[in-house]
Order: C-alpha cells, then structure tokens, then sequence
C-alpha cells in the first residue's frame, strides 16, 4: 500500500552529488564561500527541476535533463546578427567575435551556414588594414582576437570570395612584427602580450597556410629567432604555475581561458603527447583542470574559488580532448567503435546537467549561470561544450606518421552519451554537431581553407 | 565629407566641451576641428551585427580615423580619446592611439609605434635620471588613470595603457632579470651569472631612486583599493605581477641582489608581503592573492632561472636546479609551510592554501611524505576515510543519566587531505600503504569528490602501472 511519503518520490532519480549540497562543507565564511553558497543555491532548483511538481514532464528526457531548447537557441543567435541598439556600443571593437561566436552556435545547432556568406564577406572586407591583420571595426587597429574572429567566420562559411579576401602577404609580415623576443606574441602593435596572441597566431599561420619563417623585418630576428614557433613552447611553459594551470603570461594566475589557448597552441605546434609532455607538468595540469569541476552544479569554474560559468563549458571542457589526446597518445587502430572508447576524465554528465539544467534562458540563448542574462559568447561556448562532451577526438599511429600530421586531421567518434543524446535518438536534428577541439570549427571547414591557401601562391610572387 | 557646411552651421564657443547628450554633433561643429576632413564609416547596409551608433560616437569615430591617418600628435587628438573612452572603455585601439599621443607629446615625436620609439624615449635613463617634465606628465596620466579606473572596473585596456606608462620610466638595474630572454642557450648555472646578465642598466641616482619608491608606494596604495573593491579582478593582478617584475628590488621581498640570504625573519613586515597578508586574513579563500603570494616568495625565481638559463620552466622545479643552485631559502620555506597549514587548518576545503603547500614543497623539492601527520589530522580521531564529516553521538549525562544526541565534527573534514594520502600512501612502498592508497581514491570516487570519478580512475589505474613496473 502507497505510503504518504511514496507521493514524494522523485520522478527521476537523480544522482545525489549532481542534486544535493556536497558532502563537506567548512565553517569558516568569507565573500567567496558566501558566493558559492548562493550560486549552489540558484542551481539545485534547476538540477531539480524535473521532480519540481509544477513542471511539465515532458520538457525533460528520461535521464531528467530538460531539452535542448533548439529552436529558440536558434532565433536568439540570428536576431543578435541583426542590428544591435546603440547601447551594444561597447562591443564595437569586438563585433567579429560575434560573427564567429553566432555562426559557431548555428552551426552546432544543425543550421546550413551558406546564406550567411555573403553578409559575412560585405561585413569583414573593411576591417582589414593594408599593413596585414583585421581590426575590430573600419579603422581599428588590426589584433589577434578579431583576425582570428574573422578567419574562423570565413572558414565556416567557406568558398573562393571568403577565403580570397584576407591579404596573407600581409597578414604574414603583421605577426612577423607581433612575435617577441621571449616567444610569445604581442595582440597588437604596441598592446599586450598573452598567450590569446600566441594560439591566435598559430590558428592564422596554418589555416592560410603561411610560412612558419619570420619575414625578414621581423624584429624578434634580433632576438636570434627565425621561425613563428622559435621560443613559444619555452614561453608557453612559462605560463604554467604553481598550481598546475596555465595563466595568461609568466607570473599571473592559472585561468581556464588561457589554459585552453596554451594547450591549443602547443596542439599545433606537434603532436600533443610530445609537446604538451615535453613543455608541461601533466600531472598538475590534470589535477588543476580536474579540480575545476564542480558538484552539486556539474559546470566548470575558470580558476580555484571562483564560481561556475556556463563558458568555461568550452575553455575547460575544451582542454579535456587535448589532455587525454596527450596522456593517452595515438590510437593503434584506425577506426574505433564508440563502445571501445576510453573513458573519459571529467564528469560529461555533470556537465551536460549543467549547460541544460542551468544555462539554458527561456527566451533563448545561453547564459552563465542561472542568475544571469544570455547572450552570444555563453551561448556559443557552453554549446562548443556540450560537443565536447559529447564526441571523442584522436588520432592514429598511421596519421602521426604522416608528413603533415596536424589537428586538422584528427578523428571525431561519437562518444556514448545518455537521455537526448543516446545512440538511441541517433536523428540528427536532436544531435549537437561535431568540432575540431584545436580551432574549434568544423573539420572540414579547416582542410577546406588550408587546402585552398596551400594552392595560392600569391605570397612570393 | 569636406568641411562645407560651416558657412551654414553655427560654430560652437571655443571652449565648449563634448556634450553628454549623444545625439548632438560636436566635431563637425567645433571650430577647433574645421580642418580636419573625418572618414566616415562604410555603408553598413546588410552588415551583420551592425551597431546602430549613436550620432555622437559616429562622429567622433569618423574624426578619429581620419587623424590616426594622420598619425596626427595634439592637444586636440588627445582629447578625441578621452572623449571615446567615455563612450566606450573597451575601445583598444583608442587606447593605444591615446599613447602614441602622448609619446609623441612628450618627445617631440610623430605619433610613431612604441617599439620604433623605444631607444628616444626612457628619457634620461643613460645617466639613472628622470627627467623632469616627463616625471610631471606621468603622474599627471596616472591620476587622469586612477579616476577611469574607479568608474570601469571590468575593463581590461586601463590596465594595459598603466603598464606602458610606468614603463616609461627608467628601469632598475635589476630589472633585466626578468624581462631579458634570449634564445641562446646557457649550460652554466652559477648565481653569478645572473647578476651579470641583471645588471646592465646604470645606477639610479638617489634622487630617482627616491622618486621611483615614491611611485611603487603609490601604486601599492591604489592597487589595494581597487582589489577591495574587486579582490579577484585578473587584470589587476596581472599589473601587480608586472608591476614587481619591473621593480624587483623594490616589491620582491626575497629578490636576492647578492648572495643570497634567507629573508626568513624579515619578509612578513615587506609591505607586500604584508598586503596579501590582509587580503588572505580577510578572505583566505582568495586564489588570486594566493597566487601572488607564490610569485613574490618563490614564483619569481624559477621564471628568473627559467629566462636566464633558458630552461624549460617544469624542468626548474622538476630537476631540483634551484635547489642545486643553492637558491632555495628554506627557513623561508619553513615558515611559509607552517603558515599556510594554520590556514588550512581554518577551512581544510580550501582549494587555494592546499595548491599553495604543494607549490611550496615542489620548489623546494621536499617529499609529500613530509606531511602525512598534517593530512591525517583531517581525517578525525578514528582516522576513518568514510566517516562523515558530522556524526551524531549518543552519550548519557553523567548527573542525570539521561541520554542526549550531539552533533560532532569527528569525520573527513577535507577531501583534498583523502587525496594528498593516496600519493603520501602508495609512495611508502608497502602492501598496506597501496591497500590505503587505492582506499582513498575509490572513497573520493564513490563519496567525497564523485564528479571527479574519471579523475581518480585515472590516478588509481596509473598507480596500478607504476607498481606493476616496480615489482617487475
């Protein structure tokens, strides 16, 4: 017979460490414990929301998570294309990011990129500058993070007017004059210098295929270098700390935003379980990136003591692949089936709870954690996240092997997940789409680019 | 747009200043600026994420352009900049254009790129002086600085365009230690070495000196008021770690100019030693005073040695080289494991104090064994890697003999002591050290830390490899 208590069993049994308060907690408080308490507070509600009474069971997939609200995801990513009021102003000398961080976010939601190519083209062209590299706005001063921006934005949308419009003589001799003589790269003339400069080079040198030499005015040549990658692993190391993460220069706090840009740079300069092993304490850095985990909420934190944010989902949950392509190194095999897959080092459920439980906003779009707005950048990432927890990414001893092994030639498997994401609902439009974990673009968007600037032999004529 | 409408348009008073209202043109109506012909932004039609601007950020955007064309160095295109930066702080390349300005302004120059300017400015540095003017305009940008600051914490520029101003400044002769990297590789590690690569800038005079000191204390003092207001604000930060890397004698307490001696008893009273005291004692879970704490005890050190010997910086700690160096101050080391465990102990939860003692014992090369007691001490009195942190304990008053339920702390009280001994445990070697080792792991996997099951899978099937190695 039914007992009173039965009416208040959980429809969905939960894990207890992804719904209750952990297991230890300390006395002491100070603002960032009182901090923590009161972003645990507003996630379990969420994490708990498929045995809330007042939902609506099927919002949620049998595991408990609630759906990836598509479509509106989808319409809040395009009406951000639109024209923005003027109080957006001051992202004006950011807009590339938005390109690249919308067409990013459809692309992982299932939408055909192509239309957008011609927009993309008009919208970019002026924020060129003639002495190399692309500037945040018409008449900005050209830096790494928008050139970036708007390279992978070309390369998604792919084809001759895109990829023929960035001037790679240029653009060569601009990052011969932003290497340093430590290594690294400064962002711009005259700005900073930090390890976003670093990976962001190395993502401009090999998607346009540039020459790894430094053109001959380059100023680092004093510094006895002569190559793009001459000192960047030396420096690169630098960055690591005493706590097993990577900051944004020699002496600053581990972060898991420049952590990915570390990893991610030393993943195009060769092979991960050599380069990463050879410049990085691998066990620290394991122990850093797992220590940013978080139960009850599941997300990631970018740095010790600090809170959850949905966009660490891709800063964090971005360094996994590379890490366990570095530990585990190349597979002996070819081809793998998902059911021999290793295991993997982070929690995917907890993050997987975390970006559908607590980032997803009703009105669309992502945020960072529940108390806070959506917008491009959170959606962007903690979509590029649920990828990544989604697919495994390797490659193979053949491949190693081969003359031009590099990340774009790695392999994607899809990884066993559960709920909406299982084998079992293997349609595509409920799928979330592959990406390459070093560019973070699709696969074939990079081997279409590269291959492209690999037949244009504009540069030394 | 050609300045064709001023025979129609009433010109503004001289002295008028931008309007707040961002709907009224000012430029293209101020006498000041009727020579000047501004590039307007290309049509935006069908441009995807276009801002609709503002008639004001438009215009000044327009202007902007048309005198960074001209690398254009005035009065006037300085206050152009503080103009946008009001609009809109995170506008890098007005920042950068504001510099220019002002090294142009201060040398004489054309609005040149800093790297082309480098060898005229520093002024004075030659003979370890500063020069007067230069000293004034500095201070005069600082306080300008400090007052943006106040009002856009998050932003990230302010701090980029403090660092090129302080740089402007003649460097100590120690400074090279940090900032000089060649790439030639050097095989000997004497201490002497480093010196003589330390010391090619000229001495300060005593009146520089005074002044730079001066400067340093400055900034320590608006530093800390910005952290209060922002304890964990990265940019910040990192201007404090250039800030010491760029004035070492001066912010590193155990920045070492001769032989090196150990600053055990001295370093808790260096004012920055004694700021990052407060900002523990009032927040011990800060990372980022954390963080800093390492750099300016022992972090410097290694990228020191790192830079000058041109080692790759795991290899430092990893190799023992500092300590083979003999430039490892272990009375400091000492005092800083026993204060740092009385942090611990306050709240042995916490992330940062653990990650700073296993910094501590990595630079000096001390084994992890050398705290087992310590980590034990979390565990409670039955040394029970299970037993929750509180248990309800039954025990009968002795006067009145009835029986009353209390609540005691005498479980785990830290799950990163659990894995600390699974390391301190399977390095003892025995069967029964790698019985409590894999112990720890499967209780932090299935109880204390189940998130991170993936991780310590890992860590246990590692340690499994390593044996099977060993007794192979």
């Amino acid at each position: 017979m039914a007992s009173r208590e039965d009416e208040f069993e959980p429809y969905v049994a939960l894990p207890r460490y992804l719904s209750q308060y952990p297991p230890i907690i300390d006395e002491a408080l100070t603002a960032t414990s009182q901090l923590q308490s009161k972003t645990v507070h507003e996630c379990l509600p969420l994490l708990n929301a498929v045995n809330n009474p007042s939902s609506n069971p099927f919002d949620f997939d049998e595991y408990g998570l609630p759906y990836l609200q598509r479509q509106e995801h989808i319409d809040f990513v395009r009406d951000g294309l639109g024209e923005l009021p003027a109080s957006f102003v001051g992202l004006d000398a950011s807009r590339p990011w938005l390109f690249y961080w919308s067409l990013l976010s459809l692309y992982l939601l299932g939408q055909n990129l192509q239309p957008l190519q011609l927009s993309l083209i008009k919208t970019v062209r002026p924020l060129q500058n003639a002495n190399g590299g692309f500037g945040g706005g018409q008449g900005h001063l050209s830096h790494l993070a928008p050139t970036y921006a708007v390279i992978l934005a070309l390369a998604m949308v792919g084809g001759d007017d895109a990829y023929s419009l960035v001037d790679r003589k240029a653009m060569w001799g601009w990052l011969g004059r932003l290497k340093q003589p430590d290594g690294g790269f400064r962002v711009c003339e005259d700005g900073e210098e930090d390890v976003r400069g670093s990976y962001c080079a190395l993502v401009a040198i090999t998607l346009l295929d540039l020459p790894w030499d430094l053109p001959h005015d380059a100023p680092a040549r004093s510094a006895g270098y002569h190559d793009f990658r001459d000192g960047l692993g030396e420096h690169l190391s630098r960055c690591q700390t005493h706590e097993g993460g990577i900051s944004a220069s020699p002496s600053n706090e581990a972060h898991g935003a420049y952590a990915f840009c570390a990893l991610a740079c030393l993943c195009i300069l060769g092979p991960p379980q050599e380069i990463i092993t050879k410049y990085l304490n691998i066990n620290s850095l394991a122990r850093w990136l797992s220590a940013r985990q978080y139960a009850p909420e599941g997300g990631f934190a970018g740095r010790t003591n600090k809170v959850v944010d949905g966009c660490y989902s891709h800063w964090i949950g971005g360094c996994w692949p590379l890490l366990e392509a570095a530990l585990r190194g190349p597979r002996l095999d070819a081809d793998t089936a998902p059911s021999e897959l290793p295991k993997r080092m982070f929690s995917t459920e907890g993050l997987t709870r975390y970006i559908l439980g607590c980032c997803q906003a009703s009105t669309g779009g992502l945020r960072d954690k529940p108390s806070k707005r959506p917008d491009a950048y959170h959606t962007c990432y903690n979509l590029a996240g649920l990828s990544m927890a989604n697919y495994q990414h390797s490659y193979s001893v053949e491949e190693l092997r081969a003359a031009n092994f590099q990340p774009s030639t790695w392999h994607v498997h899809r990884d066993k997940m559960f709920g909406q994401f299982s084998d079992a609902n293997e349609k595509d439009e409920d799928q979330i789409a592959a990406i390459n974990p070093v560019y973070v673009i699709p696969y074939h968007a990079i081997s279409s680019m590269q291959h492209w600037f690999s037949k244009d032999q504009t540069l030394f004529e | 747009m050609p300045p064709t409408s001023t025979s129609t348009t009433t010109l503004l008073p001289p002295e008028a200043k931008p309007p707040k209202s961002k709907s009224q043109p000012y430029y293209s109506v101020h006498p000041s600026w009727q020579d000047v012909v501004p590039i307007a932004q290309v049509d935006q039609a069908g441009a995807l994420a276009a801002i609709a601007y503002s008639p004001r950020y438009s215009e000044a955007m327009s202007y902007l352009r048309s005198v960074m064309a001209d690398t254009e160095v005035s009065e006037r295109a300085l206050a152009l900049t503080e103009d946008l930066i009001s609009m809109n702080p995170a506008h890098y390349t007005v920042w950068i254009y504001r510099m220019r300005v002002l090294r142009g302004m201060w040398t004489g120059a054309k609005a040149a790129k800093v790297d082309e300017a480098d060898e005229k400015q520093e002024a004075g540095d030659e003979a370890g002086e500063i020069d007067e003017a230069l000293w004034q305009n500095i201070q005069r940008e600082l306080k300008w600085l400090d007052e943006v600051s106040f009002r856009n914490l998050k932003n990230y520029q302010i701090w980029h365009h403090r660092h090129a101003l302080v740089d402007l400044l003649p460097s100590t002769p120690d400074t090279t230690a940090f900032t000089a990297s060649t790439p030639s590789q050097s095989t000997e590690t004497t201490t002497s070495d480093r010196h003589k690569k330390a010391s090619t800038a000229a001495p300060l005079t005593e009146a520089t000196k005074t002044r730079l000191l001066k400067l340093v204390a400055s900034e320590q003092t608006f530093l800390a008021q910005i952290l209060s207001l922002d304890t964990k604000n990265y940019h910040v930060w990192s201007y404090r770690q250039w800030l010491c890397m760029r004035f070492p004698s001066f912010l590193l307490p155990s920045y070492t100019s001769e032989t090196p001696s150990s600053v055990a008893g001295t370093y808790r009273s260096h004012p920055e030693v004694a700021a990052i005291d407060a900002m523990i004692l009032d927040d011990l879970r800060n990372n980022s005073a954390w963080s800093h704490r390492y750099f300016i005890l022992f972090g410097h050190h290694e990228l020191t040695y790192s830079n000058i010997h041109g080692v790759i910086l795991k290899n430092v700690n990893e190799e023992r080289l500092l300590h083979k160096a003999g430039l490892v101050d272990m009375p400091l080391i000492e005092a800083e494991i026993e204060y740092t465990k009385q942090e611990i102990r306050k709240a042995p939860m916490n992330g940062s104090s653990w990650n700073y003692l296993r910094g501590l014992l990595s630079h000096s090369a001390l084994d992890i064994s050398t705290t087992r007691d310590f980590c034990e001490e979390f565990l409670g009195p039955e040394k029970d890697l299970w037993m929750d942190q509180y248990v309800d304990v039954e025990s009968e008053d002795s006067e009145t003999g009835e029986k009353q339920t209390e609540r005691q702390q005498i479980g785990v009280r830290s799950s990163h002591a659990v894995e600390w001994l699974s390391e301190i445990y399977a390095a003892e070697g025995t069967e029964e050290g790698r019985r409590r080792a894999k112990e720890c792991l499967r209780s932090l996997g299935e109880k204390w830390d189940i998130i991170r099951m993936g991780y310590w899978d890992f860590l246990g099937e590692k340690m499994e490899e390593e044996w099977k190695q060993k007794d192979a």
